[in-house]
């Protein structure tokens, strides 16, 4: 009995859901995961990868061809049930807003509510207040910047109390600067409101700083679900890893010690559960931050680029095998390009390993 | 066996994509598009009853053929003539720095408010044989005969005044939509502002002057009053004569067809013309902001004034000029100017049931074509498109045999010419509908449904209310068209009824043209209420 009570309520669920557009294969295939209360998934892939249809079939507006949908619990979609999307409790806040340009500000929140609920005024003012909207309540949208038509959009879908949140592609639409300022206030908003939610996201930074959950999508196919830096760091194949950071591979051979293999940059402690069993040939896994970078006449590599960003050179080395690798380098210490460098893996945490394509 | 499994699958997946309508939406359509048939139908049927062979010798007669060769002819030169117009002026008044330009944007669209039989009674008035010019101008000179303005010249001029508007409109509206982002791409790949209109302004606006000519085109194989009073003889007028003259009504019916076969010859051409144009039913956003500069004219300045003079003097100023004329001589000859009141009321009342009625029955339509594409909803597009392609004394014959055997209780009543107005404006009440529903982002109303609404309120609340601009401009058009409209009302009218139209035919028939000023002005006067809609409408949308 109290095993049940302390495992988690799995409030969305998709079994096998597929969802085909044209024969070219755009839309989502075979889609199965779990989001528990009060945590965000971040769905996240390329455009065009299916995670907006994903999202459309999940709030009802697009019927899947297969598979099943539960809302705490419920099913809503698949096993012969489709219930309308007016009836799932799932809030949807568009990419671009929808805003009901003939409303003001008030009466879009307003408009998911009931017209008798009993404490209807109190609820608007508790949206607006939560969003920090409350001195624009009687603006229509287009008085409105990007940053308070996104908020807008999210109190209205937040009003009906639904059980889970959906947000397609919240941030596209904003400059970056304000996209980064919002995600740390919209995060905080949707934690305070403790709702579940599902957001798709083509921004990989977007996704790992908001996410809880999150789940790479290519070509239609969930590809790894797990905490970002799960995701991060152990990345289950080089798709996910190259998405959701830079990532370089470097040829990598066995050595006696079964968890370590030997690279032209040196000995790494190796994180996948892969065996190497020395056939099949080997790249690991090396990020520009899992690199150290210094000056040295013989060395073993070239800088052939240098981009300085502010806080770091990211340099461009190649190495003497002909592999390019990026590192990178406080700003403190700037290397010419064309100077002989030697590149090393920092000792610290293992690195995935992957198939040779 | 897995390929064809795969195939099927394939199939299924492209059939999916599309979504099905609600079913009491597609009831709707469905008993819309029947309704609109049926008279058309029944014409069809009532024709073959004749036996062929009686209808083969009506329609292989050597006066159908001239028939057929006189509204081609006329078709032609108005259209195209409408379409020149109409680009120059659409062009200098949306991309050039035209003096006046908001004053001319008005003006050249005013002409609209004119029906085809009022412009063509004042030009006889002025330019016949014995009118204003030969007595004022010629006379003196001893000049006893000018060249005669009947027949072809003088319809094709006052077709192209009264409807070259048409393609104007559509021709502007292509050129805000389309915005000047294009064509200033152009100017910095070093293309001069002539090259530049002739590679990338003018292939934009095809569609536009393609859509904008079928309805000169249709509008002028359909008008009835220019040509009955121009006595040249095309469809309309033969089909009127043929009906009024002869008891056996075959003959006309047999026309009819033959019209029809002609409209829709004319309404096809253009649809295969639309298959390919991308820029069509995307809706863009406007590109191009209020500061884009214009086109400098230069010295061509004053040849572009003179043009849009030269248009105001014609289309605008010469007739009202006239009409006051007429007006006050008939004063002064004692016409009794009460005797308006009766049409005008007649006419204000079924022009405004016809746009309510219209409205009603676009607005389901439209909703179907727009938000659910397929075979089905562009099939009832297509019928819902019957009165405009088919010229109001057809579809009033086709509601005359339909009404007088099948449903004499309406027969000769107000009802059966509002449901004459609603066929043939449909399709003027579904343009500016669907325009506007285009522009209404589907997102809100699906925003509407996730927000715990279902879609009829969705449809109420939100939709409705962002259809609100193209809801009053399609019933204004309707208002505006159906007050003009001539042949139906002549055939369809309840025995003591009479309109502003048909009062003031009968009175230019008879060349009692002072009786005919005041319901013209009040007509004038009465429709460019509509306009003002429009026109404010366009001046919103200007940059």
């Amino acid at each position: 009995m109290t095993s049940i009570e302390q495992s988690p309520r799995v409030m969305l669920r998709c079994a096998g859901v597929t969802k085909q557009y044209a024969p070219s294969g755009a839309g989502a295939h075979d889609v199965s995961l779990e989001v528990t209360e009060g945590k965000i998934l971040a769905l996240v892939g390329p455009s065009g990868c299916g995670k907006t249809t994903l999202l459309r079939v999940i709030a009802g507006l697009e019927s899947p061809d297969e598979g099943a949908i539960e809302v705490d619990g419920r099913t809503v979609t698949g096993r012969g049930v489709f219930v309308q999307p007016e009836h799932r409790s799932v809030g949807f806040v568009f990419q671009d807003y929808a805003l009901f340009p003939h409303m003001t500000v008030e009466s879009n929140i307003a408009y998911g509510l009931q017209n008798d609920a009993p404490n209807r005024e109190q609820r608007i003012d508790e949206l607006l207040d939560l969003v920090n909207l409350s001195d624009r309540r009687n603006r229509r949208p287009h008085e409105l910047s990007g940053g308070e038509r996104q908020r807008v959009a999210l109190a209205r879908a937040l009003a009906p109390s639904p059980k889970i949140l959906l947000m397609d592609e919240p941030f596209s639409n904003l400059d970056p600067n304000l996209s980064a300022r919002l995600q740390l206030e919209v995060r905080e908003i949707l934690h305070e409101a403790g709702i579940t939610v599902g957001f798709v996201t083509h921004d990989q930074e977007a996704a790992l700083s908001m996410g809880d959950v999150i789940a790479v999508m290519d070509r239609g196919r969930i590809q790894q679900v797990g905490a970002p830096d799960m995701a991060f760091h152990r990345p289950v194949n080089r798709f996910v890893a190259a998405f959701l950071g830079e990532a370089d591979f470097i040829p990598a051979e066995p050595t006696a010690v079964e968890s370590r293999v030997l690279t032209e940059l040196g000995e790494a402690e190796v994180s996948s559960a892969l065996t190497l069993d020395g056939e099949t040939d080997m790249d690991l896994m090396v990020r520009p931050e899992d690199l150290s970078i210094s000056p040295d006449d013989i060395g073993n590599g070239r800088v052939v680029g240098r981009i300085f960003n502010g806080a770091f050179y990211a340099y461009n080395v190649e190495l003497d095998s002909g592999v390019v690798c990026r590192a990178m380098a406080s700003h403190a210490t700037a290397i010419e390009v064309g100077a002989r460098v030697s590149l090393r893996i920092t000792p610290g945490h293992p690195l995935p390993v992957f198939p040779r394509e | 066996m897995s390929g064809t499994a795969a195939g099927i699958q394939r199939l299924r997946a492209i059939r999916r994509q599309r979504r099905w309508p609600p079913f009491t939406l597609s009831l709707t359509t469905s008993i819309i598009g029947l309704a609109l048939l049926l008279p058309i139908i029944y014409l069809f049927i009532r024709t073959l009853d004749a036996g062929l062979d009686s209808l083969a010798d009506l329609l292989f007669r050597p006066r159908t053929a001239a028939i057929i060769v006189r509204s081609m002819a006329l078709v032609i030169i108005v259209s195209g003539g409408s379409a020149v117009l109409a680009l120059a002026l659409g062009w200098l008044i949306e991309r050039t720095d035209l003096p006046f330009r908001r004053v001319w944007s008005i003006v050249t669209v005013l002409p609209l408010v004119i029906p085809s039989y009022i412009m063509a009674f004042l030009f006889i008035s002025v330019f016949a044989p014995r009118g204003m010019v030969q007595r004022i101008f010629a006379a003196p000179f001893g000049i006893e005969e000018i060249p005669s303005f009947y027949g072809l010249p003088g319809a094709a001029i006052v077709l192209i005044l009264v409807s070259y508007p048409y393609t104007l409109l559509t021709v502007r509206a292509a050129l805000r939509g389309s915005g000047r982002a294009l064509e200033e791409a152009s100017r910095t790949l070093g293309k001069g502002p002539w090259e530049t209109f002739l590679r990338i302004t003018l292939p934009q606006m095809r569609p536009a002057l393609a859509s904008g000519s079928l309805l000169v085109a249709l509008y002028t194989i359909s008008d009835f009053g220019a040509v009955s009073l121009m006595r040249y003889e095309t469809f309309t007028w033969a089909i009127y004569l043929q009906y009024t003259s002869y008891v056996d009504r075959t003959a006309a019916a047999a026309l009819s067809l033959v019209l029809v076969g002609l409209a829709v010859v004319l309404f096809l051409t253009e649809t295969t013309a639309h298959g390919d144009r991308p820029m069509e039913e995307t809706h863009q956003a406007e590109m191009g902001g209020a500061d884009s500069p214009s086109v400098p004219l230069g010295p061509w300045k004053y040849p572009a004034l003179g043009l849009c003079s030269l248009v105001g003097v014609f289309a605008l100023l010469v007739p009202m000029a006239v009409l006051l004329f007429w007006l006050v001589r008939g004063i002064g000859a004692g016409e009794e100017l009460s005797a308006v009141w009766g049409p005008a009321i007649n006419s204000a009342l079924v022009s405004s049931l016809a746009a309510i009625a219209g409205v009603f029955v676009a607005l389901p339509v439209v909703v179907l074509a727009v938000r659910f594409p397929g075979r089905f909803s562009m099939l009832i597009d297509r019928v819902s498109h019957v009165g405009f392609a088919l010229p109001g004394i057809v579809i009033a014959l086709a509601l005359v045999f339909f009404g007088s055997r099948l449903a004499p209780a309406l027969y000769q009543t107000h009802v059966m010419l509002v449901m004459a107005y609603v066929i043939l404006f449909l399709p003027i009440a579904m343009g500016p509908l669907r325009t506007s529903l285009l522009q209404v982002n589907p997102r809100v109303e699906e925003a509407g449904r996730t927000l715990g609404h279902r879609p009829l309120t969705v449809f109420r609340t939100i939709t409705v209310p962002l259809l609100r601009p193209g809801i009053l401009a399609g019933g204004a058009l309707v208002f505006l068209t159906a007050m003009k409209e001539l042949p139906a009302t002549l055939l369809l009218s309840p025995l003591d009824f009479s309109s502003l139209g048909t009062t003031i035919w009968a009175a230019s028939s008879e060349a009692y043209f002072a009786r005919a000023a005041l319901p013209a002005l009040l007509l004038i006067a009465i429709s460019a209420v509509p306009m003002f809609f429009l026109i404010g409408r366009g001046r919103s949308q200007q940059p």
